[in-house]
């Protein structure tokens, strides 16, 4: 499937500001199943300064400087990006159980399985919790492979966890989470992460975009879209495995991978910095446009 | 179970040595009263004695009489091994911050370094080629076998650089006849390279640029010993604030406007370095990672080499030199295991008490022979929770010294040493390890808690040693002054960071303020301690506290006098909490002069700290019926925050940094005086005590009497403290002095025209010319709205003066504002 798509990020700020210093994670990588035919991010303002570099994950991360004072900044990706489908579905039979998934990771020390490693433990967002942990131990089953577990994770997720766009922010700690039983796709992601961690199983987090289909006989709404998130987990040999908790799905065609990391704060989609006092409002827009070939 | 081995004593390998004898020789014939004496003079050389600013802050570091001794052919072979070491862990933060080989070839599990919380993704691949650890201190004690033993790295903040040179210059400056005697290495030569480095920076560019050191905003001992580093380096002191990222590199703000910073000796932890790529909300500079990763900036050293710190890899260390040196490792470093190895962690379990554990995600440390066994178990189970998160290292015998205490006596210490050496890139991928020659002794009698590893710099006191490292005479010429003399030359330290402009700014405005304040409530008091206090007495009294309610409050003058009762408006003034009374403006006083302490001299110090122990005494139940104490302690202020005035005219020699306080400190004095006025004359005509009172407030009733008797004019008093530009406390003496200060600030743009500063100065002169008193009195010599009219114009002119120097010289380093993330 091809996709046109724009991902437009405006601050309003209530006082002129003056150097405001960002970091994005805005360019879709090139994956076996993901090519990426044309890519930009553009600054309005214009910036002082935008580079570009491959982070320690290989996502694309761009800096970028906006000097003169000014009461909005809005940064802007456009890509075109061909996704095929990833037939993980027919995969999943394959994988190896948790024994074998710890062999690899006590054995190997390659690049790959290194990968693994960092995204075995607690990260800043995602804490082990006790109760993650129970969450994960009832769904365990004797002959089960690490990925039908997480499949199961998935559903359960699924199933027992409301999507409330209201109740969480960027930073509502995944104990909150676990508590109300609510949150939106980052929640899911990490909560899942957290879940598959504590019991030892190398999970990382994915954020990208769903393309969304409008009901039937209404046209497509711009800018109706929105970023998306999922969890990937470690395979040994079949590398990592996408899941989609917010839609009890495994990523595919429809899922456009932007950058992974332990958590959402290695990937933030945006995230500034500047000096000042006042405050600022929001807006994002996000259109995926599904293209015809 | 084995025992720790007795520890061996220094001086066996010194027996041989000449130079031992000479100092033993000379030690000998010293009076018991000498050393005593000797002692005491080192003390008081080290800077932060007797400038204490904190009341609670205890001096704690002191320097012992007797050096530590290393003798030639020790130190070439000490020397060799750090050389190698450094080399070593600089090949390993490439490694692990970049292909990864020693985890990917399984020389360190890679759970020590993905459990670590120093290892900082943000930062992989940083430093491709250039040098990632430019400096290094490592700890050194003796092993068992007697062998000099490293057992710790700090490459963060390499604390004690700055006592080492702060000891060498104490001894140089007291015993003179030891030091031309013993021939010991110099450190000038290191503090040289130290200098060029930083000075070269990545070598682009010809343009002149800056180096700093960045320190933090506390003021504690590790701030004395950055801004002495500094100083003596001739490089600019900074603060994250003092910094901006524009053009991929980072830059100092200045009174002369952005200047192009190149490289950075830096004393923040790693975390706190970038807001923006690093730990959110911290005190350092948005763009630091990104200059360094675009080669504009050379840090020493970058964010990221903590993770030497954490002694996470000590375990590793014999196997990382084989693998990447091709070489044996040629110090011996400390014994250390790791708990993920099942083996290693029953070994350090059955002999604990001879181990620090460490713990990698929090780098919290324990010493296990100092738990009890409930502890011990309650530790245990914490470890097999993640063993893989916890290394342990051996601890040292360590070697004893023979140490002076201050009664001249020798006892015996433990002891142990941080060597710092400089790597420096000579041509692309070919580095050279620099050494110094000499170290920070350090000595206790537990020889555990030298081995703590203070990750945060020395936050507990200590005793110093200053270690010579004995040269043959050809060597021990190279002299520590000549150094200095060199480095005054360029005088980097002399730019004045907007920051520290406005701190002074501020600093002259509350210290008039406070003068003043304390003046007219010194006066109020006075009319209230006359047995006669009538009506009309305490009428005047309520004019003069109404000022000082006014003095420090935002609002704006013009709206008019209420007069307050006397007690309400005494608990208002001596309230400890109320932000706007004496105390307050005290301690806005203070914090201005706490955050640019290095620009004062020791004397200065002395004052500002009695300035505040006044705070810790201060009155808590003012009662104007008995105002003798009140007087007191009114009194005490003002002897102290004069003094201020003098010792800095005697002490700051950088004139700029002088005119900005000087700039505070007369236009607060004429935008107060103008109230004062306002206050006294404006109203209802004053009483002749008022009038006196007023005179006497502004040290000018000696004046009045020679020129005008006995009479008290209203028409007369005006004259000599508003227009009178004789009398140094007339609002236009302040304003024909603030006209020549704004003539020498700093011009910030290139055309000839006068600054705003310089125009609103003119016009305050010119205001004041254009006063006709006769206009602003009636026959009665009673004040027409006239006079009230002009004396609000020339507020609001000085108003408009401090906003504008705020706006041209301060603005680029808004103190207010915080980084602020979204």
């Amino acid at each position: 499937m091809k996709y046109q798509l724009i991902h437009q990020t405006e601050y309003r700020y209530a006082q002129p500001v003056a150097n405001s210093y960002n970091l994005a994670w805005l360019t879709p990588r090139q994956l076996p199943y993901q090519q990426v035919e044309y890519s930009s991010v553009s600054v309005n303002p214009a910036p002082s300064l935008i580079q570009q570099r491959s982070d320690s994950f290989g996502n694309t991360q761009h800096f970028i400087h906006v000097q003169p004072p000014h009461k909005q900044l809005s940064v802007t990706s456009r890509s075109t990006l061909q996704v095929m489908p990833r037939h993980n579905v027919l995969k999943i039979r394959d994988a190896t159980d948790s024994s074998g998934l710890f062999a690899h990771l006590r054995q190997h020390t390659d690049a790959i399985t290194l990968d693994a490693l960092l995204c075995q433990h607690a990260s800043r967002m995602i804490p082990l919790l006790p109760a993650a942990k129970s969450v994960i131990m009832p769904l365990m089953q004797p002959g089960q492979n690490i990925l039908q577990l997480a499949q199961a994770l998935n559903q359960l997720i699924f199933t027992e966890f409301k999507y409330d766009p209201e109740f969480s922010t960027v930073v509502t700690p995944l104990s909150e989470v676990l508590a109300h039983k609510r949150g939106v796709c980052q929640d899911f992601a990490q909560l899942a992460i957290s879940c598959l961690r504590s019991v030892g199983i190398p999970a990382r987090y994915v954020s990208g975009y769903l393309q969304t289909r409008p009901p039937e006989g209404q046209p497509r709404l711009v800018g109706a879209d929105a970023s998306h998130a999922w969890f990937a987990v470690f395979e040994p040999t079949l590398g990592w495995i996408d899941f989609d908790p917010t839609n009890n799905i495994l990523a595919d065609e429809q899922h456009l991978t932007l950058a992974w990391g332990r958590d959402y704060a290695d990937v933030v989609p945006l995230k500034g910095i500047l000096h000042g006092n006042g405050g600022h409002q929001l807006s994002v827009a996000v259109d995926v446009v599904p293209l015809a070939e | 179970m084995s025992v720790m081995p007795q520890p061996i004593h220094e001086q066996q390998h010194w027996h041989d040595l000449p130079q031992w004898r000479q100092l033993l020789f000379w030690w000998q014939r010293q009076p018991a009263q000498r050393l005593q004496q000797l002692y005491n003079e080192l003390q008081h050389q080290l800077r932060e004695n007797g400038a204490t600013f904190d009341p609670w802050h205890q001096q704690q570091r002191q320097l012992d009489l007797m050096p530590w001794l290393i003798s030639e052919t020790q130190w070439q072979q000490l020397e060799a091994g750090i050389a190698q070491r450094h080399q070593l862990l600089n090949a390993i933060l490439h490694d692990l911050y970049g292909p990864q080989q020693l985890l990917q070839q399984q020389i360190i599990p890679p759970d020590v370094i993905f459990l670590n919380k120093d290892y900082l993704l943000p930062c992989s691949g940083l430093l491709d080629t250039a040098t990632w650890l430019p400096m290094l201190a490592t700890d050194i004690g003796r092993n068992s076998n007697g062998q000099f033993c490293a057992y710790s790295d700090n490459t963060q903040l390499p604390a004690g650089l700055g006592y080492v040179l702060e000891h060498r210059l104490a001894f140089n400056n007291t015993t003179t006849e030891l030091n031309s005697e013993v021939k010991k290495s110099q450190l000038a030569g290191f503090f040289r390279q130290m200098q060029q480095l930083l000075q070269h920076g990545h070598g682009n560019g010809s343009e002149h640029k800056l180096a700093g050191l960045l320190t933090h905003n506390q003021r504690d001992a590790a701030y004395f010993e950055h801004a002495f580093l500094a100083n003596y380096l001739d490089i600019a002191l900074v603060q994250g604030a003092d910094l901006m990222f524009k053009d991929s590199r980072l830059w100092l703000k200045t009174l002369s406007g952005l200047q192009p910073l190149q490289s950075l000796l830096r004393y923040l932890p790693d975390n706190s370095c970038d807001p923006l790529e690093l730990e959110p909300g911290s005190s350092g500079s948005a763009g630091l990672l990104q200059s360094i990763r675009q080669k504009q900036l050379l840090c020493v050293n970058p964010p990221g080499s903590a993770l030497l710190d954490s002694g996470a890899l000590l375990p590793f260390l014999a196997q990382c030199c084989e693998f990447l040196l091709q070489q044996p490792l040629l110090l011996p470093t400390v014994p250390a295991l790791w708990c993920g190895n099942a083996s290693q962690l029953a070994q350090i379990q059955s002999d604990s008490h001879n181990y620090c554990l460490q713990h990698l995600l929090s780098a919290q440390q324990w010493q296990l022979a100092g738990l009890t066994a409930t502890e011990q178990t309650a530790l245990w189970q914490q470890v097999a929770r993640q063993p893989a998160a916890y290394i342990a290292r051996q601890l040292l015998p360590l070697s004893q010294l023979p140490c002076c205490d201050k009664n001249g006596e020798l006892q015996p210490r433990s002891g142990a040493l941080r060597v710092f050496s400089l790597l420096t890139d000579r041509d692309v991928g070919q580095a050279e390890v620099t050494v110094m020659p000499g170290a920070l002794g350090r000595v206790s009698t537990d020889s555990h808690k030298l081995q703590h590893a203070d990750r945060a710099g020395f936050s507990a006191g200590f005793t110093a040693k200053d270690v010579w490292v004995l040269a043959n005479k050809a060597q021990a010429v190279s002299l520590l002054k000549s150094a200095k003399h060199q480095v005054t030359l360029s005088r980097q330290s002399g730019l004045l960071p907007s920051r520290v402009a406005d701190h002074l700014f501020w600093l002259g405005r509350y210290n008039e303020r406070l003068n003043l304040i304390c003046r007219a409530l010194r006066a109020a008091l006075t009319l209230l301690n006359n047995n006669n206090t009538g009506d009309n007495t305490r009428q005047d009294a309520r004019c003069l506290l109404s000022f000082c309610l006014h003095a420090n409050s935002s609002s704006d003058d013009s709206a008019g006098y209420a007069l307050p009762g006397l007690q309400p408006a005494l608990d208002q003034l001596f309230s400890a909490d109320n932000p706007t009374g004496v105390v307050g403006i005290m301690k806005n006083l203070l914090y201005n002069a706490q955050s640019v302490r290095e620009y004062f001299g020791e004397d200065t110090w002395y004052v500002l700290d009695k300035l505040q122990n006044a705070i810790y005494r201060w009155p808590t139940q003012p009662q104007w019926q008995q105002p003798a104490t009140l007087l007191r302690t009114l009194d005490e202020i003002v002897l102290l925050q004069t003094a201020i005035y003098g010792l800095n005219n005697e002490t700051m020699s950088r004139t700029q940094t002088l005119r900005f306080m000087d700039l505070g400190q007369h236009l607060e004095r004429a935008q107060q005086s103008c109230s004062l006025l306002q206050a006294v004359f404006a109203n209802t005509p004053p009483t002749d005590e008022l009038m006196e009172a007023l005179l006497r407030l502004a040290d000018t009733l000696m004046t009045y009497r020679r020129r005008y008797h006995t009479e008290l004019h209203p028409l007369a008093i005006m004259d000599l403290l508003l227009l009178d530009d004789s009398t140094p406390r007339s609002v236009s003496y302040q304003c024909a002095r603030l006209l020549r200060q704004t003539e020498k600030l700093p011009a910030l743009h290139n055309d000839n025209k006068l600054s705003r500063e310089q125009r609103l100065a003119m016009e305050l002169v010119t205001l004041l010319q254009q006063i006709d008193l006769q206009q602003l009195f009636d026959a009665q010599q009673h004040a027409l709205p006239g006079l009230s009219l002009q004396l609000h114009q020339l507020q609001q002119t000085l108003r408009q003066l401090s906003d504008s120097v705020t706006l041209s010289y301060f603005n680029h380093a808004d103190l207010s504002s915080q980084w602020q993330s979204f």
